[in-house]
């Protein structure tokens, strides 16, 4: 009875905690859903009367479906690309010994401390001098350099926090040096490559200075969302409605992973 | 587990000594086996040293001559030393903002794993719907566009129009809050910025460390718990030790992360009140990029990435060696 | 978590350049653009979002097009976040947009930096007479002063536009006010006093609504009683002057009309909130807008739900019978100096400064740049508001500081922090108004 309410109590407090992270997102949605001009009122309104007239302003804007597609391609391209060489590196110092390990690891934390702000001028000279400015691949290369250090600490760690021991027991079964490495340890890392891969897609997909500044004629969708924004006055319901969207593809991105993990961590418990 | 990992190195560099002379087909896979580490290392090291090294070594250049906007169109630049460098250390204001900077980076980074942690613990603990929710609400607030989580947070702790006050004034016991201003001294200015922070940071903090402690599994904590151990017993004895390398490489990306970050702080009150909210990659903005000038951003960013490297190289060799030597 | 994307939220906004402007009056004509048109080509114009409506952009571009077959004109809107950095960008890449628009405050760092095409030579054919100063200047002067760096013409003054007092014609009536009679700010103070006993149902009710930061109204009060911003000697030193006790008379009238009752944040400004929002829903009797905040201030759902309710008025002085002198903001165009269309860049901003393009423009609500035509706003129901903004205009208008440094005032503005700190009770005018003087000089006389 005891464990029961305490469950209980448990889960209540994680309804609160769920609620308190929920609650600004919460008032952003809602306010997408407000006339512009009762979004800030005297007296909060919690369940407007909705109206889709925001949403319809912020998808009708125009090149919406163009940027989308150019969002679309820079994320994953980026995403594709900082796992797949991120995953290598920290595999590589997470479970091989080699020469130059302890060089490398500072490496990446330094190249972690970059100041990407004040990188925009020099990052545009060179791309300029290259004829590579206003180009989305280019985007794509930077997006990669900006998440490739957080991808291997990250990766790196969760890693080595899967014991090796599992994956020697693999191998006196006869399982080579990597094939144990993909049949153990990597549905074991489900979990943390879904925390590194969210990070990577969230820091691309919401990248602006970058996106606004290299590009000239096209763009990506932090620039469509910026758009209700002028000097003559702000739409702050479209604004809101648009960061709506935005976030839609982040939760629908995680969800898909997140699925995987689940079903990545029962296989690796039964082997476990 | 360091212990394992270490040993079994030890085991496996042993046994792949050679004990017979190998034929030459062989050596060449051998040869071929032990530069593939270094192959993938390879796109790395070019991604740092070439594409990102090169403009960071435009950048170090840049902090040594006058470049503003006319250098950029005339391409002409002229040498002046470290005139950057000691034109901010000459700055009366630049050791009050290095000083509120370090406090701030450690509020946010204290914060955000000390919540991080216990919102990981907690969802090991809640039913798969809570779970489920509690992860959702996570996402959703990590992946909320930076300036319109500013713009939330500037609505619902506005002084006249805020939620906040509202809602405190509704209770009831705590008096009328409905003019209360939260960006009216700089302490409760960074309060709210810090609280945006930590609200977007947690997320990712808390989903890493809780997929590390699905990593440790429930088998050793059914272990402890068999052997009499109390909850709390397990968490500093088992579970704690056991996230120890984790939670460093958490603690030393936020640092890096909050040390550095520009968009909030800004965005909230362009630095005040009275520009008592301005940390270091402000003051870059205020006094470098918001006049064009160039060069003493570059200064100011490389003050900063040294700053970073004095504070957390001690800091790296301990998280290198706590997944390599237990 | 933390994507690093770079939004500078405080808009550098659009506001124009100190009257002071140097004396010679010579126009030394410099390289001109390339004359020799190119028998086709495609130009690219970049105007900011808001600035234009459609159909005159597809006019223009019609227009264009007839005047040179075989050119197509790329027209691309740009969004004000960010406008900065992507200006700097643009303008030094290899293939620069042809024509850009920018706020008056923006224009000087491109100017000095070398970054825009000398129109020097071009003056005349532009309708901006024969002199960059003095009576052969035909142009809007504080777009002017926008446009001319060094004595040589950099950019070619685009449209600009100002405040007036935005009022409650219905409330008024119900009060028994007549709008005619605010001429003075003692009527001002009187009349907002009345509207809030009559109104006094309705929480949070200002007569006259005054935002705690709302540093342009302030300017306009500051320049009202004959004080300046900032003025700089002949040696280029700048010495910011909010302590002059004309300054400080300006400052009073500030705190006396916050003071008579405005409900407006003392730590926020004209935009947080939106003031427009707040009057469309009841909460406001008068307030100094825009002239574009007039349409927003109306909301089918709201309170104020036709614009028969809002009524348009110049801004009383404190001196009864006259006008503040406004701040005068708006844009400016320029021409890429890599750009490989000067010509036909300089014809396609020609459309706007002709005859056609000033009707253009006032159709668009904005006051035309040039003097005369500002002068001559035709009299129709449409330009109403128009008319009393230019007229505004033409009674006296000033600027923030025409130089580059101004942009690192604005980036952390201590007049905010003053105004504030007054408010508040933190510190009296004098100490207030000699921390935020120190605090520009330091920052307008830093080396360059």
């Amino acid at each position: 009875m005891n464990r029961i309410v305490r469950r209980g109590l448990v889960n209540l407090v994680g309804l609160a905690v769920a609620f308190l992270f929920a609650f600004p997102v919460y008032w952003m949605v809602i306010s997408a859903f407000k006339d512009t001009n009762d979004i800030q009122t005297y007296t909060p309104v919690f369940f407007p009367v909705p109206t889709l007239d925001n949403f319809v302003h912020a998808i009708n804007a125009p090149h919406f479906m163009e940027y989308l597609g150019n969002s679309v391609f820079v994320t994953l391209s980026t995403l594709a690309l900082a796992l797949v060489v991120g995953f290598l590196a920290a595999a590589v110092v997470a479970r091989v010994r080699i020469r130059g390990r302890r060089g490398f690891l500072i490496l990446v934390a330094i190249a972690q401390m970059a100041p990407f702000e004040a990188l925009l001028i020099p990052f545009f000279l060179v791309l300029r001098d290259a004829g590579m400015d206003n180009k989305l691949t280019s985007l794509v290369v930077i997006y990669f350099i900006f998440t490739l250090p957080f991808t291997i600490w990250s990766l790196r760690g969760f890693i080595a926090g899967i014991p090796v021991d599992l994956e020697e027991a693999a191998m006196v079964d006869g399982a080579s040096r990597v094939g144990a490495f993909v049949r153990v340890t990597l549905p074991l890392l489900w979990p943390g490559l879904v925390a590194t891969a969210t990070f990577c897609f969230i820091t691309a997909w919401n990248e602006f200075l970058y996106a606004n500044s290299l590009m000239r004629s096209t763009y990506t969708l932090p620039v469509w969302l910026v758009s209700f924004q002028t000097n003559f006055g702000t739409d702050w319901g479209a604004t809101m409605a648009a960061s709506t969207l935005f976030t839609l593809p982040v939760l629908a991105f995680f969800l898909i992973v997140q699925g995987r993990m689940v079903g990545g961590l029962t296989a690796g418990a039964v082997k476990g | 587990m360091g212990v394992i990992e270490t040993q079994a190195a030890e085991v496996r560099r042993k046994a792949s000594g050679p004990a017979v002379a190998p034929s030459p087909s062989v050596r060449m896979r051998r040869a071929v086996g032990r530069s593939l580490p270094y192959l993938a290392l390879l796109p790395t090291l070019v991604a740092f040293l070439l594409l990102l090294g090169y403009p960071v070594l435009r950048l170090v250049e840049t902090s040594l001559q006058h470049w503003g906007l006319k250098e950029l169109f005339s391409g002409t630049t002229t040498w002046v030393g470290l005139a950057n460098y000691q034109r901010i250390l000459a700055d009366p204001e630049f050791g009050t903002v290095l000083v509120r900077t370090f406090i701030f980076t450690a509020a946010c980074v204290g914060l955000t794993i000390g919540v991080g942690t216990l919102v990981a613990l907690l969802m090991e603990r809640l039913n798969h719907l809570v779970q489920v929710l509690l992860s959702v609400a996570m996402v959703l607030a990590w992946a909320t566009p930076i300036v319109t989580g500013v713009v939330v947070f500037q609505w619902l702790f506005d002084s006249k129009l805020g939620v906040v006050n509202w809602a405190i004034s509704s209770v009831g016991i705590f008096g009328n809050w409905l003019n209360h201003s939260w960006f009216e001294t700089g302490p409760s200015t960074f309060g709210i910025i810090v609280l945006l922070i930590v609200w977007q940071a947690v997320p990712f903090v808390a989903l890493s460390l809780y997929a590390g402690l699905l990593g440790i599994g429930v088998d050793l904590h059914e272990a402890a718990r068999v052997d009499g151990a109390s909850e709390r017993q397990i968490f500093w004895h088992v579970t704690l030790p056991l996230l120890r390398p984790l939670i460093l490489m958490l603690t030393f990306l936020s640092i890096i992360w909050d040390f550095k970050v520009y968009t909030q702080v800004y965005a909230m009150r362009q630095g005040g009140p009275d520009g008592q909210t301005v940390t270091l990659s402000v003051y870059s903005y205020i006094v470098g990029i918001s006049q064009s000038h160039y060069d003493i951003a570059a200064a100011v960013s490389m003050v900063m990435v040294v700053l970073l490297l004095i504070v957390l190289i001690p800091y790296i060799r301990t998280m290198i060696r706590s997944q390599e030597e237990a | 978590m933390k994507a690093r994307s770079f939004i500078p939220i405080a808009l550098v906004a659009m506001v124009g350049l100190t009257g002071c402007s140097s004396a010679g009056s010579s126009s030394a004509p410099t390289q001109a653009a390339s004359t020799q048109a190119a028998s086709s080509g495609t130009l690219t114009v970049w105007l900011m979002n808001g600035s234009l409506n459609d159909n005159t952009v597809v006019q223009l571009d019609t227009d264009f097009q007839m005047a040179h077959p075989g050119w197509k004109v790329n027209y691309q809107v740009q969004q004000w976040n960010g406008i900065v950095d992507k200006l700097t960008t643009a303008l030094a890449s290899n293939t620069p947009p042809d024509v850009i628009e920018m706020g008056n405050t923006q224009a000087i760092t491109f100017e000095a930096a070398g970054a825009l095409m000398d129109l020097t030579s071009d003056r005349q054919a532009l309708g901006g007479g024969t002199s960059n100063s003095g009576d052969g200047q035909l142009f809007m002067d504080s777009l002017n002063s926008a446009s001319v760096y060094q004595d040589k013409l950099y950019a070619v003054p685009f449209y600009a536009g100002d405040r007036v007092l935005i009022y409650r014609k219905d409330l008024f009536q119900a009060a028994g006010i007549d709008p005619t009679t605010i001429t003075s700010k003692d009527a001002l103070i009187a009349a907002a006093k009345t509207l809030q006993q009559k109104n006094a149902s309705v929480t949070d009710f200002s007569g006259f609504y005054v935002a705690g930061q709302n540093w342009y109204q302030l300017l306009q009060y500051i320049w009202d009683r004959g004080g300046t911003l900032a003025t700089q000697d002949s040696s280029g030193k700048w010495t910011a002057n909010l302590e002059s006790p004309q300054s400080m008379q300006g400052i009073q009238d500030y705190v006396d009309y916050y003071n008579a009752g405005s409900t407006g944040p003392k730590d926020n400004d004209e935009m947080n909130p939106p003031e427009y929002t707040l009057f469309s829903q009841g909460k406001v009797g008068m307030f100094v807008g825009n002239g574009w905040e007039i349409g927003s201030a109306v909301d089918p759902k709201g309170v104020v739900t036709s614009a028969d309710q809002v009524g348009v008025m110049a801004i009383p002085s404190a001196t009864a019978g006259k006008t503040v002198p406004v701040f005068l903001g708006g844009s400016v165009l320029g021409i890429a100096a890599k750009s490989k269309n000067q010509a036909q860049a300089l014809d396609w901003i020609k459309q706007l400064t002709s005859p056609d393009g000033q009707q253009m423009l006032i159709s668009n609500g904005w006051i035309p740049s040039l003097k005369s035509a500002a002068a001559n706003i035709p009299n129709t129901p449409e330009n109403a508001i128009l008319k009393i903004q230019a007229a505004e205009a033409a009674a006296g208008s000033g600027f923030t500081p025409n130089d580059p440094r101004w942009a690192g005032v604005e980036a952390n503005n201590p007049i905010k922090a003053m105004m504030t700190k007054i408010l508040t009770g933190q510190a009296n005018i004098a100490d207030a108004a000699k921390e935020a003087d120190q605090k520009i000089d330091a920052v307008l006389n830093a080396a360059q």
